[in-house]
C-alpha cells in the first residue's frame, strides 16, 4: 500500500486530479443548491400596455420547495417593464430568485401586441442560451396573463396541458409546427410568412379541443374560482413580416393542409351523397395517408405549378338521411362515382386554399423556394415581369391533380 | 511507434483529428453567413487547399526520408529565415489554440455552465494538454490511437442522428463567386493545420505503398466535416445564425423535436475530447517550433512561453463572442499566408531545387 501511495505520488497527473477534486469540490460544496436559487418558469405570457407604454409579463412560475418530498407549487408571477428584458427582471426581484427559463414550453402572447413587429418583442427570448428553440409559440384573444392563469390549474393538476394541446396541433391539425424556430424560419425565410395557433379562452362550454381549469387569482390573494375554458378551434394566425396578416379558422387550415402535404391526419367530408347505398348521406373519410408532389414547368415564362395528391383514405362515419345503411360498406369496394366526388372535393378544397393564399400573399407552402430552386433565371426573369413582385402568387398557373384511393 | 517514430496509421489518426476538431463548431454557422446553400463549393476549395499541403509533404518525404524539415530549410534559405519561418508557425498555432480554445469556452459558457469563470476552464483543460504534449509524440499519439474508434463511432452517431432533423429545402444560387471567395479568405485560418507534418517529418515513418492509409484518414476527416455543415445547413437554413454550436445544434434539434432525451449529451462529450487532443496538438507544434528557433532550451521554457501568451492573451484579449468572430475572420486569416503560401513556396523550392545531403548545414 505504502509503496503504491508513493509511486502515485510520483505521478504529475495524480496531483493535478487532487488539485482539480479539491478546487471544485470545495466550490461547489460553497455554492447554494439550484433550487433555492431558480424560479423555473413553464410558460411566459406577454401583454402590451399601450397607455403605459410597457410590457406586462405573466411567469407560469414551478416553485420546487424541498420538504420530504418536493411540493408542486405553481405561481402566476406578473412584472411590467419597458422592455421585455426589464420585465422579467423585475419579476425575478418579486420572487426572490433567477428566473429560469430552460422548462419554459409555451409562449403565450396576447392578440393586441402582434401588430408589432414580433420578431423584435421575441428578441429578447430568442437570445436567450436557455429557452429551448423548439418552445411554442401561442397567440390568444384574453390578456396572456388571464390565459396563464387558467393554464395554471391545468399546469399543475390536470389531464391536458396546454403544450399538449399545441402539440396535438403540430401533428394533426397545422401544417406547420409553431415553434420558436419555425416562427423564425419563416421569418427569415423568402416568404417572410409565419403561423401560430389561437387559442381562445372561454368562460362557457365551447366547441373545439378544450382544456379546463378553475383559476384562483394568485396575486392579488382574491378568490374569484372562475371556471375558464381553453379552447382550440385550429385556428390560426398568419403572420408576414412578423407581423399578423390574417386570422384563419381550423377549416380554412385543413384546407391548406391539403396543399402544403405535412401533416399526418385529417378529414375530408362528402355532403349531400347519393349513390346505391346512400341517400343524401354526408360520408366522412379519414385521411390516413397522403403524398403530395410540385411539379414547375415554364410556359411563355409563367411558372406552372402542378400539385399532385396521391390520398390514402378511409370512411370513417356515415350518416345517411334514410336512416342507419345496413350493409357493412367498409368491406365493399367503393365505386368510381364515390373516388370521383372525393377527388372532386379534395379538389375545390386545395382550389380554396390557393385562393386564400393568393388573396392574403401569403405563400405558407414555400412555392417560392420551390420556383427558385427548379430555375432561378426564369423565375427570376418571371418576377421581373410583376409590378408588384410580392403579389407573384397571382401570377402562376396552379394545377391540380388527385389520385383517392380507399383502404 | 518505436523510437518515437510515427507510423501511416498514426500519422492518419493525427491527421483525423486535427483537420475535424476546430471546424464542427461554429464555422458552419459562419460559411452559411457568407455563402448559404452554396457553402460545399467554399469547402471544397478549402479541402483542396488542405490536401495540397499534404500532397506537397508526401513529396517532400518521399526525396528526404531521413530529414528534418528545419535542417532542410537552413540548407536552401539559411539560419535566420528558418529561425524567422518558425517565429511565424509559433505565432500560427498560438492563433489557432486561442481561438479553438475561445470557441470551446463560450461553447461550454452557453450550453453547460454559464457561471463559471475562464480560470475555472483553464484549470480543466491546461494541466491535461501540457501533460499530453510534453510526453512527447509517442504519447499524444497512442492516446489517439486508443481513442480514435471510439471517436470515429461517435462522429458518425452525430451525423447519423443529424439527418433525422435535415429536412429544410432552403433558397439555392444565393451566394455570389464574390461572396465566396470572401468565405473563403475569411474562414481559410481554420485549416492549414497539415503543417503539423512538416514540424515531424523525421519522425514520420510511412512505409511504400502506406502513403494511402494517410490520405485515406484525411479525406475522411474532411468529408466528416462537409457532412457536419451539410446536416447542419438542412436542418437550420435561415436561423442558422442563432445556432453558432453546429455539432451540438443538430443533436439539440433531434432532442427538441425528436424527444430523444439528453441525446445531444454526446456531441459534448465527443467535443471535450477533441478540444484537449487539438490543444495538445498545438502546444506540441509550439514546442516544436520553439526549439527550432531557440536551439538546445528545456522542454520548460517552451511550455511555459506557450502557457504565459495564451493566458495572457485569452484573459485580455479575446474573450467573448464577438471578439473571438473577429479574431477568428479578420485577424487569423493572414496568419494563413504561413500554410497556404510561404510553406507551399519553401516546399516546391525545395523539391525541385538541388538535392540536400544528409548532415549538411
Amino acid at each position: 500500500m505504502t509503496s503504491f501511495l508513493k509511486s502515485l505520488a510520483k505521478v504529475p497527473m495524480f496531483w493535478v486530479f487532487m488539485a482539480i477534486c479539491l478546487i471544485y469540490g470545495t466550490t461547489s460544496l460553497g455554492m447554494p443548491a439550484e433550487i433555492d436559487r431558480y424560479a423555473i418558469v413553464t410558460a411566459v405570457g406577454i401583454d402590451m400596455l399601450p397607455e403605459e407604454e410597457q410590457y406586462e409579463i405573466s411567469l407560469l412560475t414551478f416553485i420546487p420547495i424541498a420538504e420530504q418530498g418536493f411540493a408542486e407549487t405553481y405561481k402566476v408571477v406578473s412584472s411590467k417593464g419597458r422592455s421585455i428584458s426589464e420585465a422579467i427582471d423585475f419579476a425575478g426581484l418579486h420572487l426572490g430568485r433567477e428566473i429560469g427559463l430552460s422548462h419554459v414550453k409555451t409562449v403565450v402572447l396576447n392578440q393586441e401586441i402582434l401588430n408589432e413587429n414580433l420578431s423584435k418583442i421575441l428578441d429578447y427570448l430568442s437570445r436567450s442560451e436557455h429557452l429551448v428553440s423548439s418552445t411554442k409559440l401561442v397567440t390568444t384573444d384574453a390578456s396572456a396573463k388571464e390565459f396563464l392563469q387558467a393554464a395554471q390549474s391545468l399546469d399543475s393538476g390536470s389531464a391536458i396541458k396546454i403544450s399538449e394541446l399545441i402539440n396535438f396541433n403540430d401533428e394533426y391539425i397545422y401544417a406547420t409546427d409553431s415553434s420558436f424556430e419555425s416562427f423564425f424560419k419563416g421569418y427569415f425565410g423568402p416568404t417572410r410568412v409565419s403561423v401560430m395557433p389561437f387559442l381562445t379562452l372561454k368562460s362557457s362550454k365551447s366547441e373545439g379541443l378544450t382544456a379546463v381549469g378553475d383559476q384562483g387569482e394568485q396575486n392579488s390573494g382574491e378568490q374569484s374560482a372562475q371556471s375558464k375554458e381553453i379552447v382550440n378551434n385550429g385556428d390560426a394566425i398568419i403572420f408576414k413580416d412578423g407581423k399578423q396578416k390574417v386570422m384563419i379558422d381550423g377549416i380554412d387550415m385543413k384546407k391548406l393542409n391539403l396543399v402544403h402535404g405535412n401533416f399526418n391526419i385529417g378529414t375530408i367530408v362528402l355532403e349531400n351523397y347519393s349513390d346505391d347505398h346512400f341517400d343524401n348521406a354526408t360520408l366522412t373519410f379519414e385521411i390516413v395517408e397522403k403524398v403530395m408532389r410540385y411539379r414547375v414547368d415554364y410556359q411563355n415564362g409563367i411558372p406552372v405549378v402542378g400539385l399532385s395528391s396521391r390520398l390514402v383514405v378511409t370512411l370513417s362515419e356515415a350518416e345517411n338521411q334514410q336512416g342507419m345503411v345496413a350493409k357493412n360498406i367498409e368491406f365493399d369496394s367503393v365505386d368510381q362515382k364515390m373516388l370521383e366526388a372525393i377527388k372532386q372535393k379534395v379538389k375545390n378544397l386545395m382550389g380554396e386554399a390557393i385562393v386564400l393564399m393568393r388573396d392574403n400573399q401569403v405563400d405558407i407552402c414555400d412555392f417560392y423556394t420551390l420556383l427558385h430552386n427548379h430555375n432561378k433565371r426564369e423565375f427570376s426573369h418571371f418576377l421581373s415581369l410583376l409590378d408588384d413582385q410580392n403579389d407573384y402568387l397571382n401570377r402562376i398557373v396552379f394545377k391540380v391533380s388527385v389520385d383517392v384511393f380507399v383502404k | 511507434m518505436r523510437n518515437n517514430s510515427v507510423s501511416a496509421w498514426q500519422v492518419g489518426i493525427l491527421l483525423f483529428v486535427l483537420l475535424l476538431t476546430n471546424k464542427i463548431l461554429m464555422l458552419p454557422s459562419l460559411l452559411y453567413e457568407d455563402a448559404k446553400l452554396e457553402v460545399w463549393i467554399v469547402l471544397l476549395v478549402l479541402f483542396a487547399f488542405e490536401m495540397g499541403l499534404i500532397v506537397l509533404f508526401w513529396r517532400l518525404k518521399v526525396k528526404y526520408p531521413n530529414q528534418t524539415f528545419m535542417s532542410l530549410m537552413q540548407a536552401f534559405f539559411g539560419k535566420w529565415v528558418t529561425k524567422i519561418f518558425f517565429v511565424l508557425v509559433m505565432l500560427f498555432c498560438l492563433g489557432k489554440a486561442l481561438l479553438l480554445y475561445n470557441v470551446t469556452y463560450i461553447f461550454f459558457k452557453s450550453v453547460i455552465y454559464k457561471d463559471a469563470n475562464n480560470l475555472l476552464y483553464l484549470i480543466a483543460f491546461f494541466p491535461v494538454v501540457v501533460h499530453l504534449a510534453v510526453s512527447g509524440l509517442r504519447v499524444v499519439g497512442r492516446t489517439m490511437q486508443m481513442f480514435f474508434p471510439a471517436l470515429v463511432v461517435t462522429i458518425l452517431f452525430c451525423i447519423g442522428v443529424g439527418l433525422l432533423g435535415a429536412g429544410e429545402t432552403p433558397l439555392a444560387f444565393q451566394s455570389t463567386g464574390l461572396a465566396l471567395t470572401r468565405s473563403v479568405f475569411r474562414h481559410i485560418s481554420a485549416f492549414g493545420d497539415s503543417i503539423f507534418l512538416f514540424l515531424i517529418m523525421d519522425k514520420v515513418k510511412i512505409e511504400k505503398g502506406k502513403w494511402k492509409v494517410v490520405f485515406l484518414f484525411s479525406t475522411f476527416s474532411l468529408v466528416l466535416v462537409g457532412a457536419i455543415c451539410m446536416v447542419f445547413v438542412f436542418s437550420y437554413s435561415y436561423t442558422s445564425f442563432m445556432h453558432p454550436f453546429a455539432l451540438f445544434e443538430i443533436m439539440s434539434y433531434v432532442k427538441e423535436y425528436g424527444g430523444l432525451g439528453r441525446i445531444d449529451i454526446v456531441a459534448i462529450v465527443l467535443i471535450i475530447a477533441l478540444t484537449y487532443f487539438q490543444l495538445a496538438l498545438y502546444l506540441r507544434m509550439f514546442v516544436l517550433s520553439f526549439d527550432n528557433v531557440f536551439v538546445g532550451l528545456r522542454v520548460f521554457y517552451s511550455v511555459a512561453t506557450f502557457v504565459f501568451l495564451f493566458v495572457m492573451l485569452v484573459t485580455f484579449v479575446i474573450l467573448n463572442v464577438s471578439k473571438t468572430i473577429l479574431f477568428g475572420e479578420k485577424v487569423l486569416p493572414y496568419f494563413a499566408v504561413l500554410p497556404f503560401a510561404l510553406l507551399p513556396v519553401v516546399v516546391l523550392v525545395l523539391l525541385f531545387g538541388r538535392r540536400v545531403k544528409e548532415g549538411e548545414p
